[in-house]
């Protein structure tokens, strides 16, 4: 076979491929649907707009740091709908699915900045339905000074989700699992598949100690678990058993951990069990006290590991006793792997929604500055898993088809340096039902055939 | 009307690319003529010299020599073709490829350290584009003490010169990695999200201090015992004729003197005073050598070298050593061959060979090929990979990542091409050696 018909073979196999990624990522958003959410049954002060055929009178609102607009959105061609907000200077903008005709929430909290009392609305490829809107104002208790806790399912989530806000508040960032499956980023040096993904998870742990920095978080103030990519989930399912890594072959099953800079995780007895991840995070917690806990929405956020380490977080909680809130995320949102939609200068937005209760108070959108922007794209750059790891030998790396077509939806390049990081405010008592109501549509889907 | 400015702008670069390639190898002074003898005079170091009989196929491997840990074969070659002309010698399993200049004729040196792993009494040799004239030649055979167990401080004139040298070093001996400057100099790396000059260039050092701070972990070594002492780049060579003086970052804004230094994770450095003085610079390598109390200090050979911070570092170092007593050998690498910045020739399977050279005293007192397993090579590429001044800062964004210049450049002079090799090449020379060497380089220094 010649290495231009393996290569169309292998566009081919990975087209495929993401044809039937497409399909497992489950309920996909219908784009003719409302957003479900109801805002108006949470800690939002709503302010009552009409929208006329060039904006709406922005009008005195409570004071408050996040200001989502409700507005229903009529998608007019085939590109993906693109609504701009702007008053005096400041201005928004933000992307929607491709032919949506439905409620959707348009975040304009930075025209908090802006001056005048008029909102220019502009569309490109739809239009907004006018008369009567609401606008839903937030006011969230101020991250500056308060004791933050980043928790990452996986090496780079930290910095997807909330790189501007442990940049802001010198958190506390602590990685769950070594990242050690996935893809298979450095089979041209390692090519045998226990080798290869140890060291992958190795590579990837020390991106997780190392590049917070990037964002003035010392190794030793980030730390990983060195749990095993992959395996939350059945960690769960059996509390006490320990499970052996998915792919990686380790000497010992402390392996990862011990690359910790800070000595007294480092020298923290490791087992592979649920138990052992629950006491884990509650000693974080105890050393931590943290006032506000960065982790990802169970019932948004579409990945295992992500859903159940957020699980581990609330069974942690139950043991400990401090005054927290929770400042919930979407790294992989579940009815569209691709939010949020648009190029990286675009607002984060609403992950797509159609389900049930959400178990959230407020919603807070927490606003970077240009530079912070520049440092998060500097950030998600260094992860190991998200840019290529190109040797330049003189042929393409083999990924390179797979990278291209992840690339065009999935980028995190793309993905992760917007204007702003999206958070669900969830008080200690809320993240108890949620947990419950998580695991009881889990039994249920798990009960289907 | 749109055809015109475009084949205009390619012409440009065409331009441009041709400037930069021209100011590059005018940049490297003396040029070596292939057609010349390496001028290395082996027979005057601490080698054990073994004659050995070159026929059509190889030579007799000399019983004895699997004692030594670095042997060099002096053979004449001759060139015949191609770009690459390669020397291949194999003894019972064990194989070695050296790349030579295009057109070489003359005296050169085929390390065949490798072979004393291999079996039998018989190498032999082969040729590609090149052959070797039959008959008398040498070995010299070099025994150094085993770098196990011995305390080892690397240093690097800028971040990831210490990965280039010496990671199979740093990762053997669990050394201390101590980088003189943040790199906050060269080229515009981050251009498309730092347009602004100064704050582009504070940005780059802050990158690549963190790299010679983080890197060496894929070695082995934690930061803390990986420090940055945060000098600025480009700027050794004014402090060092006026040594009192401070002088400000060449291209980099900064807040504070300090701004790097305050980078490493290592308490005692980040709280330490920072001048940017060339006095301050010795001080702090005194300082560095009373902590490491190193046996053994890898640091680049000022006159193999040519890049100047490198010679530089080698000076700063060689007055600390004269206010320090303790005994020490120096391991000197030359990640900027003098003669030819393409060094080491060949593809990264390939030995590194000693660099071109004509002739003239370099002070050493034995050479030491470093082995690297494999698995050594694999991670020191992670380690050269992780580099944000060897790859390519690429965001996906449409944006050539490199622009073409630096495309050319690294046509020839790529690092993932010259430093992962089967060995890390060093001079070794004694204290005496290096007070001599360094005497030498200011000798040289003195008609400029």
């Amino acid at each position: 076979m010649t290495r231009r018909t393996l290569r169309i073979f292998l566009c081919c196999a990975v087209v495929l491929a993401a044809a039937l990624g497409a399909r497992a990522q489950r309920p996909r958003f219908e784009p003719q649907r409302d957003y479900a959410y109801d805002l108006a049954a949470t800690d939002a002060a709503v302010a009552e707009v009409v929208l006329d055929t060039g904006g709406f009178a922005w009008p005195e609102l409570p004071p408050g740091d996040t200001v989502l607009l409700e507005v229903t959105v009529i998608a007019t061609g085939p590109d993906a709908p693109k609504l701009s907000a702007a008053r005096g200077t400041a201005q928004v903008h933000q992307v929607f699915e491709e032919n949506s005709r439905g409620r959707r929430f348009l975040d304009v909290s930075p025209l908090r900045l802006g001056a005048g009392g008029r909102v220019m609305l502009a569309a490109e490829g739809m239009a907004w339905v006018e008369g009567p809107a609401r606008l839903f104002v937030y006011r969230n208790t101020p991250l500056a000074g308060r004791r933050v806790l980043v928790l990452a399912p996986h090496p780079d989530d930290a910095e997807i989700a909330a790189f501007g806000v442990y940049r802001r508040t010198k958190a506390d960032v602590v990685t769950v699992t070594a990242g050690d499956a996935g893809g298979a980023n450095f089979e041209a040096l390692w090519s045998e598949p226990g080798e290869h993904f140890r060291v992958k998870g190795w590579i990837r742990t020390w991106d997780s100690i190392s590049v917070p920095f990037y964002g003035g978080v010392f190794p030793g103030q980030a730390r990983n678990l060195g749990y095993y990519d992959a395996m939350l989930r059945p960690m769960q399912a059996d509390p006490a058993k320990a499970f052996a890594p998915l792919k990686a072959k380790l000497d010992e099953p402390g392996y990862y951990r011990k690359f910790n800079v800070d000595p007294a995780l480092r020298d923290r007895p490791f087992a592979s069990t649920w138990d052992n991840l629950v006491a884990d995070l509650v000693w974080e917690l105890e050393r931590v006290r943290p006032q506000v806990i960065v982790a990802p929405h169970p019932m948004l956020d579409n990945h295992a590991d992500h859903q159940f380490t957020t699980i581990a977080l609330i069974d942690a909680l139950e043991r400990w006793p401090g005054d927290c809130e929770l400042l919930l995320y979407t790294n992989h949102g579940l009815e569209n792997e691709a939010f949020p939609l648009g190029g990286r200068d675009a607002m984060t937005g609403l992950p797509a929604w159609s389900g049930r209760e959400l178990f959230f108070r407020r919603v807070y959108s927490h606003a970077l500055t240009p530079e912070e922007q520049r440092l998060k794209l500097v950030a998600l750059e260094a992860m190991h898993d998200l840019r290529e790891f190109d040797l330049r030998e003189n042929a393409p790396p083999i990924l390179t088809a797979l990278a291209q077509r992840t690339r065009e939806q999935h980028d995190y390049f793309r993905r992760g340096p917007r204007p702003n990081e999206l958070f669900f405010v969830v008080t200690r008592t809320d993240a108890k039902r949620l947990r419950e109501a998580f695991l009881a549509a889990r039994q249920a889907s798990d009960r289907q055939p | 009307m749109s055809r015109r400015p475009r084949g205009f702008r390619a012409w440009i670069l065409v331009f441009v690319a041709w400037a930069a390639f021209a100011a590059d190898v005018a940049a490297q002074r003396p040029r070596f003529d292939p057609g010349q003898d390496y001028g290395y005079d082996l027979a005057a170091t601490q080698a054990e010299v073994t004659a050995v009989e070159l026929d059509g196929q190889g030579f007799a491997w000399p019983a004895g020599a699997d004692a030594a840990d670095t042997i060099w074969l002096e053979l004449g070659l001759s060139a015949s073709e191609g770009p690459a002309p390669e020397l291949a010698a194999d003894r019972g399993g064990a194989g070695v490829r050296q790349v030579f200049e295009e057109r070489a004729k003359g005296r050169r040196f085929l390390d065949v350290s490798p072979l004393r792993h291999g079996a039998g009494g018989r190498v032999v040799l082969a040729g590609r584009g090149v052959a070797w004239r039959p008959g008398p030649a040498r070995l010299f055979l070099y025994r150094n003490r085993p770098l196990a167990g011995r305390r080892v401080l690397v240093l690097a004139p800028h971040p990831d010169d210490a990965e280039i040298a010496a990671f199979g070093v740093y990762r053997h001996a669990g050394a201390d990695v101590v980088t003189v400057t943040a790199g906050d100099s060269g080229w515009e790396n981050f251009k498309a999200l730092y347009p602004e000059t100064g704050e582009h260039y504070r940005i780059k050092g802050m990158l690549r201090t963190w790299n010679s701070i983080t890197a060496p972990f894929y070695g082995g070594v934690m930061p803390g015992q990986a420090r940055n002492l945060g000098y600025y780049n480009g700027r050794l060579a004014e402090m060092r004729l006026e040594p009192a003086k401070e002088f400000p970052p060449l291209r980099a804004m900064l807040e504070h003197p300090a701004y790097y230094r305050r980078m490493n994770v290592d308490a005692a450095l980040r709280d330490r005073p920072f001048r940017p003085a060339w006095v301050s610079l010795v001080d702090d390598l005194l300082w560095e050598l009373r902590r490491v109390r190193p046996e053994v200090i890898v640091t680049p050979h000022p006159l193999l070298d040519s890049h100047v911070e490198h010679q530089l570092t080698t000076i700063a170092l060689g007055e600390a050593l004269a206010r320090w007593e303790g005994e020490v050998e120096l391991y000197l690498y030359t990640n900027h061959g003098m003669t030819n910045e393409a060094y080491p020739l060949g593809d990264r399977h390939a030995m590194t060979g000693l660099p071109a050279w004509p002739g003239g005293e370099l002070y050493f007192s034995r050479l030491c090929s470093h082995p690297l397993t494999p698995e050594d090579r694999r991670l020191k590429l992670v380690a050269l990979e992780a580099q944000h001044d060897l790859r390519a800062f690429d965001l996906r964004d449409g944006q050539d990542p490199l622009p073409e210049a630096k495309k050319l450049s690294l046509q020839r002079n790529d690092y993932y091409r010259r430093a992962p090799r089967p060995v890390e090449l060093f001079f070794v020379a004694s204290r005496a050696d290096v007070a001599r060497l360094c005497d030498a380089w200011l000798r040289h220094q003195a008609p400029r």
